[in-house]
C-alpha cells in the first residue's frame, strides 16, 4: 500500500482514498484533497514533521499522522 | 441600487487590502491565513456611490469550522447584504472556486473579484473571463489589489450591479447539487468532491496555466525551512530584531532623547517660574506629567523600530513558515504550530494576540493559547526591561530582554505540559495550514502598521499614562489626612505601598515604591516606568536621573526578580478584558489571572533566592 507519507520530497502521487474520519476529512476535501487528484510532497519540516504538499497549485501543510492515512494509487 | 456589500473569500486572498483600497481605511493586513478575525465596516467613498462595505474573516467553505469563520458564515446567511463580493486568489484558482460555487448555491447576489492578476500574468496564465462570466452567470472583475489595479472597475461594477443568466450546463450542476443536499444521502466530502470535479472542468475550459511559475518561494524556503539551518535561522532573525531595535537604536536614541527631555523639562520649569505659576502646579507639571509621560515616550524610537520589524515579518509570509517549523515543538504542549501566530502578535500587544487565537481550530487550543499568550512579553513591557537592563546590565540589554522572552517561553512550555496532563486530557488537535507565497513587504503597508501601533503607544502615553502620572504625583504629595507633605514617606501612596509591600518581600523588592509601580502596571504596563519615574525623581535636582535612583533602590538580583515578575504576572486590564471576551467565561479568565500571577510569584522567588545564593 502506497501512502502519501512514503513519498520523498519532490515525488508525486495520485490520491486513491482518504482514510480519515470526521471534521478533518471534510476540511481536507474542501481544501481540494480529493480522490483522483495529483499531489506532490514539497518537504518535511526540520524536525521531520509536519509535511508540506502542493495540490491544485498551492501549498498546504499538515501532520504525518494525516499523511499516513492518505492512500495513493 | 446597491447599498451594502460584504467581502468574502479564502483566508489571505487579499480581502482587507481591497477593503482598505475601497474605503480608504487602514485595517491590519498581513501575509498569513487568518489576519482578519472580526468583521470591519467602512464606506466606499468615490464618485456618486455610497455603499457600506463589510470585511469578513476569510473562509474556505460555508460550513464553519473555526470561530472566525462562524462570524463570516452567520453574516452571509443572516445579514443579507445587497451583494456579496467574493474575492478569489488567482494563484490558487481551483481552491478559490470551491467557495464561489458554495456561494452561488445559496442563491445570494454575487460579484467575483479575481485578485492577484499581476502575479498570474507574469506566470503567463491566461483566463477567459468572459467565457467564465457567461458560464457561471456572475460578473468577474480582474484586480491586483496590492498595486491598486482594478479597484475602480470593481466599484463601477458594484454600482451597476445586475444579476446575469447562467449557462444551461451550470444550471444542471446547481440542480444536481441541490438534489444531493435535499436527499441527504450523500456525505459532505462526496459533495465536496463533486464540486471539485465541476471546477476541474471549468478550469480546463477557460484557463491556460502559464509555465513561468516563479520559484522564488521554493528558493527562499530552501534556507528558511531547511532541515539543518531552518531553526537556527529563525533564532537568528529573532535575535537580530531585538539586537537592532533595542541595543543599536537604544544607544543612538536614549542619550539624545534623555538630554532633550532634560532640557525640555528645565526650560518648561523656567518658563513656569517666569510666568509666576504656583509652586505646586510647577511640581505637578514637571515632576508628575513631564517625568511620567516623558519616561514612557523615551522608548518610542525603540518600540517603533521593533514594530517595523514585526510588520515586515507579518507582511512577508514568513509567519506561516514558523508555524510549520515549530509545530513539532507546540505539539508537545498540546497545541499546533498555528499558536505561534497569536503569540507572536502578542509580542506587540496581548489584546490582538488573544484575539488572533480565533483562527485556531479547536476550543481547547483556543483556551490554552489565550491563557498562554500573555506570557509573551508585550511591547509595553519593553520600556521596563530596557530601563532595568540599562541600569544594571548596560552592555547586555538585548540579552536580558531575550532572556525575558525565554522565561516567557519556559512558562509557556511548563504550563502547556501541566494543562495537557491535568485540564485538557486526551484531546487530539488538528493542524492544517496553507503556506502562502513569500511577498516583498509593501513599504506602505509596513509603515501603516508601524504608524497605527506607535499611535496607540503615544495615545496611551497622552491619556492613561498622563492621568496616572498626575494621580501618582497627587497621592505621593498628600498624607492620608489630605495634608500637603514634602516627605513621600508620609504620603497616602506610601501607606498603600507599605500595606502591600510585605507580599513582595520574598521576591526581593519590598520597597513601597516598587509595590505601587506593580499595582499601577495593572492599568497599563508602561505605568510601571512612569510610576518609578515620578516617585524616584522627587528628591533629584532637575535633569533625568531615573537610572541612578533605580540603582539605589534595586540590586541586580532584585531587578532581575522584578523583571521576571513583570514578564509573567497578570497582563494589563485591557488584555484581561480581551481574555474574558474571548474565553467567554469569568471562571476561565479569573483562573488564568490567578495562574499567571501565581506562576510569576514562584518563578520570581526562585530567581531571587537562587540568584542571591550565587552573588553573595
Amino acid at each position: 500500500m502506497n501512502r502519501l507519507s512514503d513519498l520523498k520530497p519532490g515525488e508525486k502521487g495520485v490520491i486513491k482514498s482518504i482514510d480519515i474520519d470526521g471534521a478533518i476529512k471534510i476540511r481536507m476535501t474542501q481544501l481540494g484533497i480529493t480522490e483522483g487528484e495529483t499531489v506532490q510532497v514539497e518537504k518535511y519540516a526540520p524536525l521531520g514533521d509536519p509535511i508540506e504538499i502542493s495540490i491544485r497549485g498551492y501549498s498546504l501543510c499538515f501532520r504525518k499522522t494525516e499523511a499516513e492515512r492518505i492512500i495513493l494509487v | 441600487m446597491i447599498k451594502s456589500a460584504a467581502l468574502t473569500g479564502n483566508p489571505n486572498c487579499g480581502k482587507t487590502t481591497i477593503f482598505n483600497a475601497l474605503t480608504g481605511s487602514s485595517q491590519y493586513v498581513g501575509n498569513w491565513p487568518g489576519v482578519t478575525v472580526e468583521k470591519k465596516t467602512g464606506k466606499i467613498k468615490s464618485k456618486n456611490v455610497s455603499i457600506d462595505v463589510t470585511d469578513l474573516p476569510g473562509i474556505y467553505s460555508i460550513n464553519s469550522y473555526s470561530m472566525e469563520e462562524k462570524i463570516s458564515e452567520e453574516y452571509i446567511r443572516n445579514e443579507n447584504p445587497d451583494v456579496i463580493i467574493n474575492v478569489l486568489d488567482a494563484t490558487a484558482i481551483e481552491r478559490s472556486f470551491f467557495l464561489t460555487l458554495q456561494l452561488i448555491e445559496t442563491g445570494k447576489p454575487l460579484i467575483a473579484a479575481l485578485n492577484m492578476m499581476d502575479v498570474i500574468e507574469k506566470e503567463g496564465t491566461i483566463i477567459d473571463l468572459e467565457g467564465m462570466t457567461n458560464e457561471l452567470g456572475i460578473c468577474i472583475v480582474p484586480i491586483s489589489a496590492r498595486i491598486n489595479k482594478g479597484i475602480s472597475e470593481l466599484v463601477d461594477n458594484l454600482s451597476n450591479f445586475k444579476e446575469l443568466e447562467r449557462s444551461p450546463g451550470f444550471n444542471d450542476y446547481i440542480q444536481q447539487i441541490n438534489e444531493f443536499k435535499l436527499k441527504g444521502d450523500m456525505s459532505e466530502d462526496k459533495i465536496s468532491s463533486f464540486r471539485y470535479s465541476y471546477i476541474k472542468k471549468l478550469i480546463s475550459q477557460y484557463v491556460i496555466l502559464g509555465e513561468m511559475r516563479s520559484d522564488t518561494t521554493k528558493k527562499i524556503d530552501k534556507v528558511f525551512t531547511n532541515k539543518y539551518v531552518g531553526i537556527p535561522v529563525f533564532l537568528t532573525i529573532m535575535w537580530a530584531i531585538y539586537y537592532i531595535s533595542i541595543n543599536v537604536v537604544g544607544e543612538m536614541s536614549a542619550d539624545i532623547f534623555e538630554r532633550m527631555l532634560g532640557s525640555f523639562s528645565n526650560s518648561l520649569g523656567n518658563l513656569l517660574v517666569m510666568i509666576g505659576a504656583n509652586e505646586h502646579i510647577i511640581s505637578l507639571i514637571i515632576d508628575g506629567v513631564v517625568r511620567g509621560v516623558g519616561a514612557v515616550l523615551l522608548f518610542l524610537p525603540q518600540i517603533m523600530v521593533l514594530f517595523f520589524f514585526i510588520s515586515i515579518l507579518e507582511d512577508s509570509g514568513y509567519m506561516a513558515r514558523v508555524s510549520f517549523i515549530l509545530d513539532r515543538v507546540f505539539r508537545r504542549i498540546g497545541l499546533t504550530g498555528k499558536s505561534f501566530i497569536p503569540m507572536f502578535v502578542g509580542s506587540g500587544c496581548s489584546v490582538p494576540g488573544i484575539m488572533a487565537a480565533r483562527t485556531l481550530d479547536s476550543e481547547k487550543e483556543r483556551k490554552l493559547t489565550i491563557i498562554l499568550t500573555p506570557f509573551v512579553s508585550c511591547g509595553a513591557k519593553m520600556p521596563i526591561y530596557i530601563m532595568f537592563a540599562a541600569a544594571f546590565f548596560p552592555k547586555h540589554t538585548h540579552w536580558i530582554i531575550m532572556t525575558m522572552y525565554a522565561i516567557g517561553g519556559i512558562a509557556i512550555i511548563f504550563s502547556g505540559l501541566l494543562f495537557k496532563k491535568i485540564v485538557f486530557k486526551g484531546h487530539k488537535e488538528i493542524f492544517l495550514l496553507e503556506l502562502p507565497d513569500y511577498r516583498t513587504p509593501i513599504i506602505r503597508n509596513v509603515m501603516r502598521q508601524v504608524f497605527n501601533r506607535s499611535k496607540t503607544f503615544v495615545t496611551k502615553a497622552g491619556t492613561i499614562i498622563f492621568a496616572g502620572s498626575v494621580l501618582i504625583w497627587f497621592l505621593q504629595g498628600f498624607t492620608p489626612g489630605f495634608r500637603l507633605t514634602d516627605l513621600p514617606s508620609e504620603s497616602m501612596l506610601s501607606s498603600i505601598g507599605a500595606f502591600i509591600a510585605p507580599v513582595f518581600r520574598p521576591l526581593g523588592f519590598a520597597d513601597w515604591k516598587t509595590s505601587v509601580a506593580f499595582l499601577t502596571g495593572f492599568v497599563a504596563k508602561e505605568m510601571v516606568v512612569a510610576t518609578l519615574a515620578v516617585l524616584n525623581g522627587i528628591s533629584e535636582s532637575g535633569g533625568f536621573e531615573l537610572l541612578d535612583s533605580i540603582r539605589a533602590t534595586f540590586t541586580p538580583i532584585s531587578a532581575l526578580s522584578f523583571m521576571v515578575f513583570v514578564a509573567l504576572a497578570s497582563p494589563c486590564i485591557s488584555a484581561l478584558a480581551a481574555a474574558k471576551r474571548e474565553l467567554n467565561s469569568w471562571k476561565w479568565m479569573v483562573f488564568s489571572v490567578l495562574y499567571q500571577t501565581g506562576l510569576a510569584y514562584i518563578m520570581s522567588m526562585l530567581v531571587y533566592n537562587i540568584g542571591s545564593l550565587f552573588l553573595r
